[in-house]
């Protein structure tokens, strides 16, 4: 931590960036480094409680977004702007040109967590809240989505080309033996190829790009190719068509949702911002339609909760969720009155 | 760092990424917009037109620090250029400098657990003082999280006028807000 803030006085502090976020937001990743940083200088403590005070005791009133205007404005816009979205995109946009783009800015925020074990075998990690992406010995690149790892035998490849996967990940294979995605619930079987599995939650979802994939579960083998789907429904595959030109949504930081429970909605955030969230079980099994980004907590929050008429208090990093006149949280900062 | 992306997809024209940059952005900039003037429909026009002017320059736009700021300065220009074209109508006259108004206020909580009737009264008075500009400082700064730099910028002031704006108004609050007992030790050890 910078040491210019020995110098500050509590109204200086008030005035930082970091210190605001952290005593705004709660955000963790600010918490830790302040925590330590006053536990090295208790004597501060007294300007930090005085520049939380005058942080906090600012309100600003502030007319709630309402989602109808915000659409219909949209609509003017979209109008305006003519081309869909599909055409708009420029036609020879190779897969490795939005990957590379994903990884560049992954690769700023990355603490990827990779380590070699004494006995040979490579982890990489991607914990909540944050992306990895990571080149395989052969040459081959992995995105790993939060929450998300894979392991390998090093010294095995490119010999035998195998790695185990929790979680979600994109992989872009380069040609040579077969590529085998090991996952708790089946596996993957490529030459050269890109794909995206999908494993969270118990689900088994796998999406070919490029190429040609091999997906089996015990006896049941099926094989994809671009622009295919498998997802295992417990018993068989069922396979579906889907848009191969556009990468995965979740690489571009955008989540989208059709029909889907908010158990897994909720999920997905938890692992994307690294919080935690609380909902009755009554509310799980019902299901969202809709799309959040990864790079603001609170919209997402209200664009998930908004239509279903719920509502959500965050306190740091926890997040309450409630059906909207249900008793209220007492005490839950950040939400306005 | 998905800002960043979105970015860089909105210049090579990819449309989803001007939509989720416009959602996104959108409460925030009709919110700002909204301090200016109590017209909605002249706000969302600007909302409109500098989403529809984002994507024609889509090929012409450079690399931005930060989304938010980049936007916030392109509203706040838009509605102060559209108030002033309207005044100049409706009074011929050389429009005066658009006013920022919004309501500053201590927090309940706070303000039931730190401070007396008095102090509190003392403190909506100060605060009622602030000017436009201090105000404005201090909503960019603390809704939405700008730094001092693009603050600067968006108000068409430098660097240290937006901290001596904001630095005067937190040391007023500070010492309206700050109770006796906050005094730090040595005060007390110096009757000894």
């Amino acid at each position: 931590m910078n040491d210019k803030y020995l110098t500050y006085n509590a109204v200086e502090l008030a005035q930082d960036a970091a210190f605001i976020r952290w005593a705004k937001a709660g955000e963790a990743r600010y918490a830790a480094q302040w925590e330590a940083w006053l536990a090295r200088h208790p004597e501060k403590w007294q300007a930090v409680e005085e520049a939380r005070l005058l942080v906090h005791a600012l309100v600003i009133k502030e007319e709630p977004a309402n989602p109808e205007r915000i659409a219909r404005i949209w609509g003017k816009i979209d109008a305006a702007t003519g081309e869909s979205a599909a055409q708009a995109s420029p036609p020879g946009l190779k897969a490795w040109r939005w990957l590379g783009y994903a990884a560049a800015a992954a690769l700023a925020l990355l603490l990827a967590f990779f380590f070699l074990r004494p006995d040979g075998t490579a982890v990489l990690e991607a914990p909540y809240g944050q992306m990895a992406e990571h080149r395989l010995p052969d040459g081959s690149r992995v995105q790993l989505n939060a929450g998300s790892s894979i392991r390998y035998q090093e010294n095995a490849w490119p010999g035998t080309r195998k790695l185990r996967l929790e979680g979600e990940a994109f992989f872009e294979v380069e040609k040579g033996k077969p590529f085998i995605v090991e996952t708790p619930q089946g596996s993957v079987e490529v030459l050269g190829t890109s794909f995206n599995v999908n494993t969270f939650e118990g689900r088994f979802d796998v999406r070919c790009y490029t190429g040609r994939v091999q997906v089996t579960v015990d006896e049941n083998q099926e094989i994809l190719t671009a622009g295919q789907q498998a997802l295992w429904a417990g018993n068989g595959w069922q396979r579906n068509n889907f848009e191969a030109s556009a990468p995965p949504a979740w690489q571009s930081g955008r989540f989208e949702y059709h029909g889907t429970p908010l158990r897994e909605v909720f999920a997905e955030m938890e692992r994307q911002f690294d919080i935690r969230i609380d909902a009755p079980d009554s509310i799980l099994s019902r299901t969202y339609t809709g799309a959040y980004e990864r790079n603001a907590l609170d919209s997402a929050l209200y664009r998930v909760c908004w239509p279903m008429n719920l509502e959500a208090s965050r306190q740091g990093d926890v997040v309450v969720v409630r059906a909207a006149g249900a008793s209220p949280q007492p005490g839950s900062p950040g939400e306005g009155e | 760092m998905s800002e960043a992306l979105l970015w860089s997809q909105l210049r090579e024209g990819r449309k989803t990424a001007l939509e989720a940059l416009y959602r996104a952005h959108a409460p925030v900039l009709l919110q700002y917009g909204g301090k200016f003037s109590a017209d909605r429909q002249l706000v969302e026009d600007c909302v409109q037109d500098l989403f529809v002017d984002l994507w024609q320059r889509r090929a012409q736009l450079s690399e931005v620090s930060s989304v938010q700021s980049y936007l916030l300065v392109a509203m706040r220009r838009r509605v102060v250029r559209q108030l002033g074209r309207r005044q100049k109508r409706e009074t011929a006259e050389e429009p005066e400098e658009q006013q920022f108004d919004c309501e500053i206020a201590i927090d309940e909580q706070i303000a039931a657990r730190e401070l007396s009737k008095e102090q509190h009264l003392k403190l909506k008075e100060a605060l009622q003082q602030l000017s436009p500009r201090q105000k404005e400082a201090i909503y960019l700064k603390y809704q939405l999280g700008m730094d001092y730099e693009d603050i600067g910028q968006a108000m068409d002031i430098s660097y240290q006028s937006v901290r001596n704006l904001a630095h005067s108004a937190l040391s007023r609050l500070r010492e309206l807000l700050i109770r006796g007992w906050w005094l730090p030790p040595w005060i007390f050890f110096g009757f000894f």
